[in-house]
């Protein structure tokens, strides 16, 4: 056992210096970005304070070395970075990396959420369209992940407000709280758990869709093999074939298509927490469009890829937990 | 006695827009308690097919039309779906051809053995690991307590094989169909588990209906011998007879193909041209296009099957007996 | 007559693929149509703000909180997604069968790097890439459209690759290679068109997820300015989302039928260039 945890920590550590990098390559578009970019940020402070005066602005671009040559802001930018330290965001007058911490909390809950729901989801509607095969559920359970491939999710939470939050009312429509309420303990849970399920829906929802179609023909790839009619030989019933014997199978390429798609999860939270107010980063990239952040907005696509990179080794670690023939090593 | 396994009149077909594409044609066969029977053909024969309709296994792209399959007395065809898991694995185990892939590969083997002993009600959760160790000691697997807690990947095909063997005797079935169990495996293995299946067969007492295209293994194993061809029984009969004398041309033209006529492919290259494939079935004796001493009449008339002595053939031509 | 095995036969017996064409064809009708049946533009205020659909006959599908015709918006909409969903997909599909095609063709080295440079893109999250471009520069048509095609070329180029890798040992290549052909010859004339099958089908599929991004970013506001488009209908409608709902319901399901449509589309071309991926 302890052997299996070493080589489990071995192996994260391999990958995460694999994924060195890929980072490192991020880092640099980044940067050149801020580059490239019109303007710097003396100009962005500078049109804050409403004084512009060249002595000014030169002052303020000495201090923040925007003065040193290019491949100097290069080395200080990567020496930063190395630290965490992703710059300052002068729009919240806070550093970047400050900010970014204090709202990733949120975004893992209602990203681990979704992932839980279009994978709980998948495994359910894949397993259930695989048993009718060409029947009327296979049918409608393959056009609704149609139908889910094809919706904008911002539009789709915009409907779900209308119709669970102001026709119903069963829903909040935005937060992550009751404003106010001061629960505490399982009411408090209670009181998230409430606000969460419509954004984390809605952001599972494409997910949802991938994970269905994918379930659904590895089910039935994997219902051909020879261990499957072993298993049918011994007497089980096919509930039991199906859900012990094929699905265990099935589910590797599901926890694949994690991986696949967290980038996309992750594109589409910063629509939904727009949507429904969820104080996470998705939010956070909002108000650093709308206020031109540009700063803040680099720091957080570098914090995604992070986050990326992160999920990516988990998937392959749960990949080679599920099946014994990959080694860890 | 009733004979453990008795098959009468059973026909298959492929689904399809051809109604006549049998692919078991009329088929009857009986093993009796503790026998070993030999069911030998060539591939496409439809032997598997009729291993595989015993515990009602076909694929979905074969369909029963006609027959009867008795299990222990019981009809197999008409039992209703319960019933017949309640069957599988008690009164009839089945073994595959390729054990490398007719095990589960992610889960144990210690669990795949349980799993059949915990569906029947044959052991507890808590009993159950125990009765693992048992039975993989009974197939003489090398070192039991460490291959239970594996998974298929890290076994040879030859202890995979036994593995299955374990999992097929885990509830004392009354027969063990096995299907072509060592065709998969390096020759020194499958010598080691022919034998095996022997003693375990004089151990435990179980019938055995095995499936194979190999004459060589037959002579060695079984008590009496079944060929098939396209589809029915051409000829049956106890072993030594029908080795030494075979009545049936084809039976005959298997032997000649011994010891090294059966190529990898399964088919026999000593007996010109192709078995017919299911709906393209000659009239008359469907032997008679490859058949050396085949006559007019056998492109006309389909023989009976008719008994002389201990052999049973269906041939207007039988070669002459011992 | 047409052969029921042929391509357009197999095309035409795909139900669900006739059916996106349909609409993939209201929809560029729609596109080309706005400024002959809408000539004075979709901004004009033209009547009374949030009128419901069907409230006012000249207005069949209402008008938003500024008193524009939702339908005049509608169309010119229509031309918005389609023009960056075509331009953005192409754009991609260009680098990306361009890296692709490199790294297969030359492997070693070359093909490390470029496929070291692609994994750098899809490790940024699409969508999130799109934002910070558009936020980086001004938001216009042109930086919309490097934007999508920016953050959608890496899964094309490693499509192209693998295909590459596949022809690269095959004889005819082997034959070119004897024959002294130049290496863009090569891959002009003898790789690429091989390949392009499945490069079509991606492709096809690529213009739907270009239009979901574009709304995406219109809706955060990162939209041209100067184009109608259906996201930032969206998030016009958005502001009165508790009362007039329809203003934000109808360029919504714009959206999504055009996806769908492009999608069937794509799934029947799939089907009908691939014959043996059907049934599945």
């Amino acid at each position: 056992m302890s052997r299996n945890a070493q080589d489990l920590i071995r192996f994260v550590l391999r990958r995460l210096i694999q994924s060195l990098p890929i980072l490192l390559g991020i880092a640099t578009i980044n940067f050149l970005f801020v580059n490239l970019a019109p303007g710097d940020a003396a100009d962005v402070l500078a049109g804050e304070a409403g004084a512009a005066s060249p002595e000014f602005m030169a002052a303020l671009r000495e201090r923040y070395g925007l003065d040193q040559p290019f491949y100097v802001q290069f080395l200080v930018y990567m020496g930063k970075l190395l630290t965490f330290d992703l710059g300052y965001s002068f729009r919240f007058s806070r550093p970047v990396t400050e900010l970014l911490l204090g709202t990733l909390g949120p975004t893992l809950l209602l990203m681990s959420t979704a992932i839980l729901f279009a994978c709980s989801m998948g495994v359910f509607l894949g397993v259930l369209a695989a048993r009718c095969v060409n029947r009327w559920p296979d049918y409608l359970i393959s056009v609704g992940a149609l139908i889910a491939y094809a919706t904008p999710v911002f539009w789709l939470g915009l409907m779900m407000i209308v119709l669970f939050s102001v026709k119903l009312g069963w829903l909040p429509s935005s937060g992550m709280q009751t404003i106010g309420a001061g629960y505490t303990g399982w009411r408090k849970i209670g009181d998230v758990a409430l606000h969460l399920i419509m954004p984390a829906t809605v952001l599972g929802m494409y997910l949802t869709a991938f994970q269905v179609r994918l379930i659904r023909a590895s089910m039935l790839e994997i219902g051909e093999q020879d261990f499957v009619t072993t298993a049918r030989s011994k007497g089980l019933s096919e509930q039991t074939i199906a859900y012990r014997h094929v699905l265990r199978n099935a589910i590797l390429p599901m926890v694949t298509m994690v991986g696949l798609q967290v980038g996309a999860i992750l594109g589409g939270s910063v629509l939904i927490e727009t949507v429904f107010a969820w104080p996470g980063l998705g939010r956070l990239a909002y108000n650093a469009v709308f206020q031109r952040d540009l700063n803040l907005l680099l720091g957080l696509l570098f914090l995604c890829s992070i986050m990326v990179v992160v999920t990516n080794i988990l998937t392959e670690v749960a990949y080679r937990l599920i099946d014994p023939r990959i080694p860890l090593k | 006695m009733t004979p453990v396994l008795s098959i009468s009149g059973l026909r298959a077909r492929l689904r399809g827009p051809d109604p006549s594409a049998f692919v078991i044609d009329g088929l009857s066969l009986q093993v009796n308690r503790g026998e070993v029977v030999a069911l030998v053909g060539e591939s496409g024969s439809g032997k598997t097919m009729t291993a595989y309709s015993v515990l009602r296994l076909l694929p979905p792209a074969i369909q029963l039309t006609e027959g009867e399959i008795r299990l222990g007395g019981q009809d197999v065809v008409a039992m209703e779906t319960r019933r017949l898991r309640d069957v599988r694995g008690t009164l009839a185990s089945i073994i595959f051809q390729e054990p490398m892939t007719s095990l589960n590969p992610l889960m144990t083997i210690e669990r795949q053995i349980a799993e059949m002993l915990l569906t029947h009600g044959k052991a507890t959760r808590q009993t159950a690991p125990e009765r693992v160790i048992e039975l993989l000691e009974l197939v003489r697997m090398p070192d039991p307590q460490t291959r239970a807690k594996q998974y298929p990947h890290s076994l040879s095909g030859g202890l995979r094989q036994r593995a299955m063997i374990a999992m097929a005797l885990a509830c004392e079935p009354q027969i063990l169909i096995a299907d072509e169990p060592t065709t998969a495996l390096d020759v020194t293995i499958q010598q080691q588990v022919m034998k095996l299946l022997l003693d375990l067969r004089d151990q435990l007492g179980m019938a055995i209906l095995l499936i194979t295209h190999d004459l060589g293994v037959v002579a060695e194993v079984a008590d009496r011998v079944a060929v098939m061809y396209a589809g029915r029984i051409v000829e049956e009969g106890p072993v030594v007879e029908l080795l030494e004398a075979p009545r049936h041309p084809y039976t005959a033209g298997l032997l000649a193909c011994l010891p090294e006529g059966v190529g990898d492919t399964g088919r026999l290259i000593e007996i010109p041209g192709l078995p017919p494939k299911p709906g393209s079935i000659p009239e008359g004796c469907r032997f008679a296009p490859r058949c050396p001493s085949a006559t007019e009449l056998c492109t006309r008339v389909t023989p009976e099957t008719r008994t002389e002595g201990v052999q049973a053939f269906a041939c207007h031509h039988p070669r002459m007996p011992a | 007559m047409i052969s029921r095995n042929s391509l357009l036969g197999r095309f035409g017996r795909h139900y669900p693929a006739v059916a996106g064409i349909t609409l993939l064809a209201a929809v560029t009708a729609m596109a080309l149509l706005a400024p002959v049946l809408f000539p004075q533009g979709p901004w004009r205020m033209v009547g009374r703000p949030q009128l419901w659909p069907g409230a006012d006959p000249r207005f069949p599908l209402g008008t938003d909180i500024l008193g524009r015709d939702l339908l005049a918006c509608l169309f010119y909409g229509a031309r918005v997604s389609l023009l960056i969903g075509l331009s953005a997909t192409l754009a991609a599909t260009l680098v990306g069968t361009m890296i692709g095609a490199a790294a297969g063709f030359f492997g070693g080295k070359v093909d490390r790097w470029l496929m070291g440079f692609t994994e750098i893109f899809q490790t940024t999250p699409p969508f999130v890439l799109a934002v910070v471009v558009v936020a980086a520069f001004t938001p216009s048509l042109t930086s919309i459209i490097i934007a999508i095609s920016l953050v959608s070329w890496p899964p094309l180029a490693r499509l192209v690759r693998a295909q590459f890798l596949q022809l690269m040992p095959r004889e005819f290549v082997l034959a070119g290679i004897v024959m002294g052909m130049s290496n863009t010859r090569l891959i002009v004339t003898q790789l690429l068109p091989n390949a392009i099958t499945p490069i079509i089908v991606s492709s096809s599929l690529m213009i739907a997820s270009a239009i979901l991004l574009e709304a995406g970013l219109a809706f955060l506001g990162l939209g041209d300015p100067n184009a109608m488009s259906w996201g930032y209908m969206i998030g016009v409608g958005r502001e009165v989302l508790r009362t007039d709902w329809y203003i934000t319901t109808i360029p919504g399901l714009a959206v999504l039928l055009a996806v769908l449509a492009i999608n069937l589309v794509g799934e029947g071309l799939n089907d009908a260039l691939n014959p043996r991926s059907r049934n599945r």
